[in-house]
């Protein structure tokens, strides 16, 4: 991999005990790049964090921080040696030390007079400089995890890991906190992984996505690239709603029941059609299809229609169309994915 | 943890070993027969007193229900033997009370303090504390979801309170009532004063009137299997006692303000336990001190060095507990031992360690090899003793220090050691205190174990209680017991006040 891969994992592995919990991790992080690991739960991704940080050891493979060795299945560098900054889920903070000693906790190696404005100069960033005095306990939920971001930037790491930061904080809370957190994080230069399974939050805010289930990494890429072009039923299925329609490939065309779809360079024999809700489009010169579920979303009427023997669901953009037995549907054929059969 | 073991072991091979003296056998069932006798007395006695007081303190509110909350607690700073002196001076058949209320009423009081009913009743009055603080904190911390869920339900206040409250301190109720029964089983000074001969009273006598080791641990044996007995009852029931302890969706439970008579009575039923178990015996004692003239010199000399064996005994269980609970003192079978430790008498301890202190003896003699062994058996003994009550606070308080954060410190650059350090100890800084005060508290209170332990002429404040009162001097015993009274009242009042406040919904107004 290149110089400017800040972390690389090489056919990492992780048993606990006998039970496999993580295989055949292969993974690169650029640096200034924000990494999302997204999985349902028990999938790993706290374990993989907690390997990267050095809380654990793993089983085999090896994992490289800035191009050096930290960790193979013989030694693993402890956790204080890696330069790693980590934001944990419930609130770490040290209840025993004021906010600004919480931040200054990792600049131990700094003559003590410039510990200060260094943790100032992270608090800053994070909003909250006038709380720099105050006791973590009489802060609310979200300042408690911007201090704990702030603690973790202090020291400047290369990399920063976050677990489900800020899974406890309710939604609207949620949302500017993360964004505040992540815009500090991307000012300050580091490489970001952050674990959630919040499939929104990870395609809002990360550069790049990690798809996990089981322990193995499904899919990596850019979100859009994920969310549209899944490259199994499971992958897809982390991001959202997916339709899976088995049809049958003869001479690069299929026939469903949305319509005959052109597949150029597809071979022949049985596949299966992904495609997302919104790749179905109510237009006047569809198919007739009957809606046999509706779920008011808001900005969105979510359907579920039926056409030829095949439930599908849709999302219906305002009120358009969304409440007759019938509607009139189109299969857009760019935004429909091919999978083996 | 072989700290808290080794005496034991001791004992055991003492036992085994002989040479026993002429009273080993002779009197060991009846000695063994008294002893449970008290046990079962003292159990059926100390849950009247405890329970009702503690249902009373934390279901209701009437005159007063706010000061007998901690004031109800006060018995546990004086020792069992204030008690039995203040009693039995009181009761005396040539007492005052007894000649005025002859002269005055033409009859006598069919009671005597000196016997197995006596000592029931002192060491009821002693102990009873431990169920109600355990009741009370029970009934405290029941959260009002589960009443109001019950009463949803369906079911009267009444029906809650036989079918939902009492069943969920009833854990509560037999793990006060263990420690009552291992502190009576234990109990030395105020039996032996009311000349009742128990198992540990054997011990104590086996050695210090016919010099033989081998008889003592004899006597222990029985006491050891109890002890263990006891603490597995406690553990069971405390494993039982978690329910309703949640600090999420806690809310306090309303208490029925009490009018009338039924407010007179239980402010009644309070004050009576209250002036039985603290202010009579110990106002007694009071006013018979007063009428004597304390040795000063001989007073301050013991009071400097049972304060000087304190720090020492305290600062010792409190590291040695810290060490184990920092390095993972989480293992079930480590603290299960040292809860032994904490559960056998103190007498029986220091007969165990009387092995090894033998050992010393026949290879290396002179005073200052004499003493200075017996000094540090006898700090030996109470770390061992009381290391298990060190631990528990500590514990307690390292439970605070989630995972994350000592996780957290490693990602910040700190080794483990560091962390122990720099967050861990930090964090257990009031569980650290709590558990110093504690030992010291049970030090300066400790009767038996010094008298077998201690270097020659080397006088506690309780060894000097108990000389004076074997030659019925009581005004002169009287000052050493007040004295480690007044010493542990403040604390016993703060442990209080600390306990209450860590409870959920307990540090408000």
């Amino acid at each position: 991999m290149t110089a400017e891969s800040v972390l690389r994992l090489a056919d990492l592995a992780f048993d606990y005990g006998s039970r496999p919990l993580l295989r055949d991790l292969d993974l690169s992080v650029g640096r200034g790049e924000v990494v999302c690991i997204l999985g349902p739960s028990g999938s790993g991704k706290s374990t993989l964090l907690r390997l990267i940080a050095g809380l654990e050891r793993p089983s085999r493979g090896r994992i490289e921080i800035a191009g050096r060795c930290v960790a193979d299945a013989r030694s693993s560098e402890p956790a204080e040696r890696r330069g790693v900054g980590m934001v944990f889920q419930d609130d770490a903070l040290f209840p025993h030390l004021s906010v600004i000693d919480n931040v200054g906790f990792g600049l131990i190696g700094l003559p003590r007079r410039e510990r200060r404005p260094r943790a100032l100069e992270a608090l800053d960033r994070l909003g909250l400089s006038d709380r720099a005095d105050d006791w973590p306990h009489r802060l609310s939920g979200g300042e408690q995890q911007r201090v704990a971001v702030a603690r973790a930037l202090a020291p400047r790491p290369g990399l920063i890991l976050m677990d489900e930061p800020f899974s406890r904080l309710d939604s609207q809370l949620r949302y500017r906190v993360r964004d505040d957190a992540l815009s500090a994080l991307r000012a300050s230069g580091a490489s970001v992984i952050f674990v959630t399974h919040d499939a929104e939050e990870a395609m809002a805010s990360a550069d790049s996505l990690v798809l996990m289930a089981n322990g193995r990494i499904l899919q990596f890429g850019t979100p859009e690239d994920c969310y549209r072009r899944p490259v199994s039923v499971e992958a897809g299925q982390l991001l959202g709603p997916l339709n899976v329609m088995p049809v049958d490939v003869m001479n690069e065309s299929a026939r469903t029941p949305f319509g005959t779809l052109d597949l150029p360079g597809v071979a022949s024999g049985p596949a299966r059609l992904v495609f997302r809700p919104e790749a179905l489009r109510a237009a006047a010169d569809g198919v007739a299809a009957s809606v046999v579920g509706r779920q008011f979303g808001g900005a969105c009427m979510r359907l579920e229609v039926e056409a030829g023997g095949f439930r599908a669901r849709m999302a219906v953009q305002g009120r358009n169309g969304g409440d007759g037995d019938t509607i009139r549907v189109r299969l857009e054929a760019g935004e429909v994915e091919v999978l083996p059969g | 943890m072989a700290v808290a073991i080794a005496p034991l072991v001791g004992v055991a091979v003492a036992a085994i070993r002989g040479p026993w003296a002429d009273i080993a056998t002779a009197p060991f069932a009846g000695y063994a027969l008294t002893s449970a006798l008290l046990a079962v007395g003292v159990a059926g006695l100390s849950t009247v007193f405890g329970l009702t007081s503690a249902w009373l303190v934390a279901t209701c509110r009437f005159p007063g229900s706010r000061v007998f909350e901690w004031l109800l607690v006060l018995p546990l700073a004086a020792p069992t033997f204030a008690l039995a002196y203040g009693y039995a001076d009181l009761f005396d058949v040539a007492g005052d009370l007894r000649m005025g209320l002859r002269q005055a009423a033409g009859f006598d009081l069919p009671v005597s303090m000196r016997s197995l009913p006596g000592a029931i009743f002192v060491l009821s009055l002693a102990f009873y504390p431990y169920v109600f603080l355990a009741v009370r904190d029970a009934l405290l911390n029941r959260s009002a979801v589960a009443a109001e869920a019950a009463r949803s339900l369906g079911a009267s206040p009444g029906t809650v309170l036989w079918r939902v409250t009492l069943p969920m301190a009833r854990p509560a109720l037999a793990a006060g009532l263990a420690l009552a029964l291992m502190e009576t089983l234990a109990d030395y000074g105020a039996v032996s004063f009311l000349s009742v001969q128990t198992l540990t009273t054997g011990v104590v006598r086996a050695w210090s009137v016919y010099g033989s080791p081998a008889s003592a641990a004899l006597f222990g044996l029985p006491l050891i299997g109890t002890a263990a007995v006891l603490l597995a009852f406690e553990r069971w029931s405390r494993s039982r006692r978690a329910y309703g302890v949640q600090a999420t969706g806690w809310r306090d439970t309303p208490r029925p303000i009490l009018s009338g008579w039924r407010a007179a009575l239980a402010t009644l039923a309070c004050t009576t336990l209250f002036v039985a178990a603290f202010a009579l015996p110990l106002g007694w004692l009071g006013w018979n001190a007063l009428q004597a003239t304390p040795e000063w010199p001989r007073l301050l000399h013991a009071s400097g060095r049972v304060f000087g064996l304190g720090v020492v005994a305290a600062g010792l269980a409190t590291a040695l507990a810290a060490a184990l609970a920092l390095s993972g003192g989480d293992r079930p079978l480590l603290t299960r031992l040292a809860g032994l430790g904490y559960a056998t008498p103190g007498a029986v301890m220091a007969i165990g360690l009387l092995v090894p202190a033998g050992l010393i003896w026949r290879n290396a003699s002179g005073p200052t090899v004499m003493f200075a062994t017996g000094l540090l058996m006898l700090i030996y003994a109470y770390a061992a003793r009381l290391m298990a009550a060190a631990l528990e606070p500590v514990s307690a308080a390292l439970t605070r220090v989630r995972p994350a954060m000592g996780d957290a410190a490693r990602t910040l650059g700190r080794s483990p050691l560091d962390v122990a350090w720099s967050v861990r100890a930090p964090m257990a800084k009031g569980g650290l205190l709590t558990a110093a005060l504690i030992v010291f508290i049970d030090v300066v209170k400790e009767l038996p174990a010094t008298l077998i332990l201690r270097p020659f002429n080397f006088d506690t404040l309780a060894v000097l209680a108990d000389a004076y009162a074997r030659d019925e001097r009581i005004g002169q015993a009287a000052w050493p017991a007040l004295m480690i009274v007044a010493v542990a009242v403040p604390a016993c009042l703060w442990l209080t006040r600390r306990i209450s406040r860590s409870r959920p919904g307990g540090d408000r107004p």
